[in-house]
């Protein structure tokens, strides 16, 4: 594999410097790397792609009317992210979800950010998933977030920032297991001497996490996975997961709500169930209380969970906290809650919803990055500087006629990896999403999942919109 | 046929082995002890291949292509599926075309494999090829072979050769490196979970990768009457294949197999009912292998003219005599 062309381009290479010489913690993998031909290279990721057919680690995609059954594209060119970077990622992205976590049980009990008017009031009561029927209901531990990924994307510099928080039910820690997996048998002399810290931990933290929810006095917690059904887009990874952990796998229709308490139906009788890793949004778990036209959900779960009978993770009413205004905000939660500065810094917003900013966006649109608040998936996105003139227009109606829904940011031209396409290294664009367990410690999983665009100068790195995956390494 | 078996298991076994070990050892990293040392080489002492191992080497590919393909190793899976192979040969007429041909297939595949030389093999790729290979076979046994003496025989073979592959594998733990230590706490996770997915424990649910649990060991391994590989479950099988042989009722006995049998079964029944070994791990295993190598000797002494110790040429006769 011949690394001599590779040029980076003008933002942040992770692999080469502007010069075009590697970086220290890049030099086994390239050295490794340039002694395969392109043809083993070729059979190397063929190998692998067929290795996720043949598992299932597939995803869907919605609207597309065959094919529907993709298998995620795989770039053998691995990510690595040395030590001391990591413990810095990491640090901060501790830091996060507690004031994360502390901000949402203010929000839920005492409201004091919003009186000290450190976040506007109208932020939160206007978010769409905020839910104040659920005010003043105690979650074990305090805990509302206990699996969160958030989104990395690194500026001009390398500096990183963060570029969402996922609070709700973040999804695809299974293909960065999974990659690590496929990587590890298809060649296995690029590990050994790199001192590639395991991932495999993963589903044994979650599990942890999950079981110090409830202690019930005479059994061990039952946790289950309660999943929206086999047609969602991420079954792979709810099957995955409770299988890699030995729980149970459940639908809607497999629990019954009797008394405030959680059952679950088996062939041996109702078998009690004390905690609910769900999958399924909080519109969708409980027609008694939010959609009535939910097939998904299980009627009466409420009660039962402001009973204090069944944990969920996350709780109800996170999607607060990731709304893309709120979003805005941690830094200033974090100062507020743990006075502490933040050790990573946001990407700028605008927000729409407030007069002197929106007039920036409108006068800017054609430089900005402007989002819906709650859509994830790359859905409901422009990217001003791509955009053709009609897009940018229709976009102008859009944030004029709900401000509160849009915000707006600088166009960050995210780093580049060295991936392989069309039979040569070339850079693509990266971002990277690591996932944080909170349960009686806050713990890190070492790796994280690089999303890449595979189209060359595309930053739209989402699998709905063809992007790809690489293992990501986080060194000893 | 008995030995047919019992060398196919066992190549199936070893290959499942270094590659679950190997994709392990991936994950670790210790400043003293290298993997070859701490990982392998007890692979090698555990399945009795010192004596084989002629230049001494701790470089991990060496070991893994010593283990899996040299051909002046007796004990590598090249060597257990050749001999697998020349004795279906005498037995081609009993077995059938598929089962040779897979059984063939395998070998063949494995030869072209081994002349690459030790730094193009990838385990992954030859333990998947093998123990595909061989789960095609076993699946033939069951569906196409007629429950006469040849497949009793095979299943004997089959059984045995499992029971004392878990034994070997759960004896890992004797020559791994575990216990107090500070290199047996950074290893300790791993020497538990190469055994466990040794023993094919390991995409089941729930066997992540928790700290070691060695009581859960012994309850999957060596106790579990439900989990296939373990020993409590092939004994329960040979035993039932025994008696299915000789026609004899369960519970009586008629010849010194079915006796010996029964008793380790019985053994390993009421110290199942009790959950825990008394004395140390091995010493239990190395009774468990005693007493299965005593089965396989009586079940020749049952079955074939001269009742010699584990030579072919005996079995060789009985089956040709047989049919």
């Amino acid at each position: 594999m011949d690394f001599d062309h590779y040029q980076p381009q003008n933002v942040f290479d992770e692999a080469f410097t502007e010069g075009g010489v590697e970086r220290d913690h890049y030099k086994s993998v390239v050295e490794r790397l340039s002694d395969i031909s392109v043809g083993e290279f070729k059979t190397i990721q063929k190998t692998l792609s067929l290795a996720f057919l043949k598992q299932g680690v597939t995803f869907t995609v919605y609207g597309d009317d065959e094919g529907t059954e993709r298998i995620f594209p795989f770039d053998p060119v691995p990510r690595v992210i040395p030590r001391k970077e990591w413990s810095r990622l990491e640090k901060g992205l501790v830091q996060r979800i507690e004031a994360l976590n502390s901000f949402l049980k203010d929000v839920y009990f005492e409201q004091k950010i919003l009186k000290d008017k450190v976040i506007p009031e109208e932020v939160v009561l206007s978010a769409k998933h905020y839910r104040p029927e659920f005010r003043e209901v105690k979650v074990p531990n305090d805990t509302y977030v206990h699996i969160c990924g958030t989104d990395l994307i690194r500026d001009k510099d390398g500096t990183y920032l963060v570029l969402e928080d996922n609070c709700r039910s973040p999804s695809g820690v299974s293909y960065l297991l999974e990659n690590r997996a496929a990587m590890k048998k298809v060649y296995p002399s690029l590990f050994q001497r790199s001192g590639v810290r395991p991932v495999d931990a993963y589903p044994d933290w979650l599990l942890e996490t999950l079981e110090c929810l409830q202690s019930p006095v005479d059994r061990s917690p039952v946790c289950v996975l309660l999943t929206p059904g086999v047609f969602n887009s991420a079954y792979f990874e709810h099957s995955f997961l409770a299988s890699r952990m030995g729980i149970q796998i459940v639908e809607g229709q497999d629990l019954v709500v009797i008394d405030d308490h959680v059952f679950m139906k088996t062939t041996r009788g109702l078998q009690p169930v004390d905690v609910i890793y769900r999958r399924v949004d909080d519109d969708f778990i409980d027609p008694e209380v939010f959609r009535e036209d939910s097939m998904l959900g299980v009627p009466g779960i409420m009660r039962a969970y402001r009973a204090g009978n069944v944990a969920l993770a996350n709780a109800i009413g996170t999607g607060v906290a990731d709304d893309k205004v709120t979003y805005k905000f941690v830094p200033d939660m974090i100062r507020y809650y743990l006075d502490e500065d933040p050790i990573l810094p946001n990407v700028e917003t605008y927000l729409a919803s407030d007069e002197k900013e929106r007039g920036y966006i409108l006068d800017n649109l054609e430089n900005l990055v402007v989002k819906a608040a709650n859509e994830s998936g790359g859905y409901g996105m422009l990217v001003g500087p791509k955009a053709t003139k009609a897009e940018v227009e229709e976009f102008r109606g859009l944030v004029k006629k709900d401000p509160r829904n849009y915000i707006a940011q600088p166009m960050i031209s995210l780093s580049t990896h060295p991936t392989f396409c069309d039979g040569e290294i070339g850079p693509r664009h990266i971002d990277l999403r690591p996932y944080i367990l909170r349960g009686e410690k806050t713990r890190v999983i070492p790796g994280g999942l690089t999303r890449v665009a595979m189209r060359e100068g595309s930053i739209v790195v989402n699998s709905s919109q063809g992007g790809g995956s690489k293992d990501t390494w986080v060194l000893y | 046929m008995l030995w047919m078996g019992r060398y196919l298991e066992r190549s199936e076994g070893l290959a499942r082995q270094v590659e679950v070990t190997e994709q392990l050892a991936l994950d670790v990293r210790h400043p003293k002890l290298s993997d070859g040392d701490a990982f392998f080489l007890p692979i090698v002492k555990a399945y009795g291949m010192e004596e084989n191992l002629h230049n001494s080497t701790s470089y991990v590919l060496d070991l893994v292509y010593f283990l899996l393909l040299e051909k002046s190793n007796p004990g590598s899976v090249y060597r257990n599926l050749q001999n697998a192979r020349d004795n279906a040969r005498m037995v081609r007429d009993q077995l059938g075309t598929e089962l040779w041909e897979v059984l063939n297939e395998a070998f063949l595949w494995s030869r072209e494999q081994a002349s690459l030389g030790a730094t193009k093999v990838n385990a992954t790729q030859v333990a998947s090829r093998i123990n595909g290979a061989c789960l095609h076979f076993r699946g033939l046994v069951d569906e196409i072979l007629e429950r006469e003496e040849a497949w009793c025989f095979l299943k004997l073979g089959m059984k045995l050769e499992r029971a004392d592959l878990t034994s070997r594998v759960i004896d890992l733990k004797s020559f791994m490196p575990t216990g107090g230590d500070d290199a047996s706490k950074a290893f300790e996770p791993y020497v538990w979970l190469t055994i466990m997915r040794g023993c094919g424990a390991g995409s089941q649910r729930g066997f992540g990768s928790a700290e070691a649990d060695w009581n859960r060991l012994v309850e999957t391994l060596v106790f579990s009457a439900t989990f296939p590989r373990s020993i409590r479950h092939c004994v329960g099988r040979i035993n039932e294949v025994l008696h299915t042989l000789s026609g004899t009722q369960l519970g009586v006995y008629q010849n010194e197999a079915e006796r010996v049998c029964g008793k380790l079964l019985a053994e390993l029944d009421s110290l199942a009912f009790a959950g825990k070994i008394t004395g140390s791990l091995h010493d239990f295993v190395d009774k468990v292998q005693k007493s299965l190598n005593e089965i396989g000797t009586e079940i020749q002494g049952a079955y074939s003219y001269t009742g010699g110790k584990g030579d072919n040429a005996v079995f060789r006769g009985q089956l040709q005599s047989q049919s």
